[in-house]
């Protein structure tokens, strides 16, 4: 079963403290408060967010190998996120995108000397697929527990030890273009402000901490979050 | 003014990110003079070009290279910094072209085949000009022939490859082979959230940076004049 979800930028409700921490600096980004607001007041007409995902049932999880089977697919996630979605009864595999306007009317600015305000969409679109991501997962936790069922965090290819090559494998459980994304031979998502993962599900499963603590890429996104 | 006096003003601009009169950055200098007048002043009151370079322009950027480094500013106000250099640089440009100054040496840079990432490599673009290099941005997914093509064009130059994700990060061996399997003196730079120093070494490029200013140090060290 595939689904697919949308949101408007309006919905995620992304503030200049969202963009604030992921370009860092707090008080210091004080003086370019207003182009801040300009960008996020016209983001609403840019971003088209969008995503979906495929329901896995059947899946097999290889306590010895740290395996997944999935849609005749092996995921090796590596030993820290297989630890989390051990319990999981079925696999949820995601893509998102905040689409490709946001990162074309980047590069047109940058292109046109404006760099500040291009860096400051290209932040307003990451920023955006994650939120949205978040909300995904907020709300599917939130549909799954009424249910006495429960999910894990997302986890992506690329982080906490999962190769980010694996995303192959991921889009092959995926149609071909779903949600307007595609993965090229070096494992670039295009467009690029998109982000794919898994979610693990099932009666025995307790949502866990992030594992940052014992994860050791000091400069990832979600270890920035949890240090604070 | 002093000429002192005057060189620090353009330092202070490049540091500040103030680029011209017209410019709202930052809101405290509003009104005020920027590097670009103050580049003008300096050179109509006599001051040599190389001066204005050297104690100047050069004088400002490394400030923000090492503020960046440090975490004590981001990449927003690196970005107005730029721009205020290169509007200090517009005013320069007739002098190195006189040749009356000359760069320190030419930078060719790109991101690797496969990779689409373009910030981390342009914000390394900005700090190296800012150091008095030339710099040939070849722009993203670029295949080892292109760095191949702009090297004979350029030769003597440094090459920097960037990448984003280690499924690209491994395009640059390939790229680094053929680089110093042209000419094995050519200095190899690479750089980009995955790369690490001992990914450097086992591919045999010469130099590793997390960060624009540990490149710029690196290059002052191994092509200092003395
Ligand atoms: C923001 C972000 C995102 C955003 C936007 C990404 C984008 N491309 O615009 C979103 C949320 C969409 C995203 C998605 C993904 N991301 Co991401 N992302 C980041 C993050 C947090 C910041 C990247 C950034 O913009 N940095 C700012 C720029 C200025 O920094 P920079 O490019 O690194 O450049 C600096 C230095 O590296 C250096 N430098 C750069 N080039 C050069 C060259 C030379 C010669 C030298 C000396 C120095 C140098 O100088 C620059 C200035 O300091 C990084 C983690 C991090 N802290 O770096 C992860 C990171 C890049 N992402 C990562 C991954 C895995 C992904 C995904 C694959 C995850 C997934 N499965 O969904 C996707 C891929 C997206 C795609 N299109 O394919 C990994 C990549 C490593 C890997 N394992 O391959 C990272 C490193 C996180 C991690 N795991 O630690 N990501």
């Amino acid at each position: 079963m595939t689904r697919t979800f949308s949101y408007s930028f309006r919905e995620l409700s992304v503030t200049r403290g969202d963009l604030e921490e992921c370009i860092g600096g707090g008080s210091s980004l004080e003086i370019f408060s207003d182009r801040l607001e300009g960008v996020l007041k016209s983001a609403q007409d840019i971003c088209n967010i969008r995503g979906g995902y495929r329901v896995l049932n059947e899946i097999d999880l290889d306590q010895e190998t740290r395996l997944i089977s999935a849609g005749g697919q092996k995921f090796s996630p590596g030993r820290i996120i297989f630890d989390q979605v051990k319990d999981s009864d079925g696999l949820l595999v995601f893509v998102c995108t905040a689409g490709e306007a946001i990162s074309n009317l980047s590069r047109e600015l940058t292109g046109n000397g404006d760099t500040l305000t291009a860096y400051l969409y290209d932040v307003t679109g990451s920023v955006c697929v994650e939120k949205a991501m978040d909300k995904l997962e907020r709300e599917l936790f939130e549909d799954m527990r009424s249910g006495s069922v429960g999910l894990t965090r997302r986890f992506s290819p690329g982080y906490c030890g999962w190769d980010v090559a694996e995303q192959q494998k991921l889009f092959s459980l995926l149609p071909e273009g779903f949600c307007g994304i595609s993965l090229s031979a070096s494992s670039l998502m295009k467009p690029i402000k998109s982000v794919s993962g898994i979610m693990g599900f099932g009666p025995g499963v307790v949502r866990k901490d992030r594992p940052c603590s014992i994860c050791d890429q000091r400069d990832c996104l979600y270890y920035k979050k949890v240090s604070k | 003014m002093e000429h002192n006096e005057i060189l620090e003003k353009i330092a202070y601009c490049i540091e500040f990110g103030k680029i011209d009169r017209n410019s709202p950055f930052p809101p405290n200098m509003k009104g005020q003079d920027g590097a670009g007048e103050y580049t003008r002043q300096a050179l109509e009151k006599g001051i040599k070009a190389r001066d204005v370079l050297n104690h100047g322009l050069m004088q400002g950027m490394d400030r923000v290279g090492r503020k960046f480094r440090d975490n004590k500013i981001f990449v927003p106000q690196v970005l107005m910094s730029a721009k205020a250099m290169n509007s200090s640089m517009e005013h320069l440009m007739p002098y190195f072209t006189s040749g009356e100054i000359r760069s320190r040496g030419k930078f060719i840079i790109g991101t690797v085949m496969g990779d689409l990432h373009d910030i981390g490599k342009n914000l390394v673009s900005m700090i190296l000009k800012g150091n008095g290099w030339e710099v040939i941005d070849l722009g993203i997914d670029v295949g080892s022939d292109k760095f191949l093509e702009a090297l004979e064009e350029h030769p003597g130059s440094v090459v920097g490859l960037s990448a984003l994700l280690t499924t690209t990060m491994a395009n640059m061996k390939e790229t680094v082979e053929k680089i110093k399997g042209n000419n094995r003196d050519t200095c190899v730079a690479i750089g980009g959230a995955p790369v690490t120093q001992e990914f450097c070494e086992k591919i045999g490029a010469d130099i590793y940076s997390p960060d624009p200013q540990g490149l710029v140090d690196h290059l002052d060290q191994r092509f200092s004049t003395g």
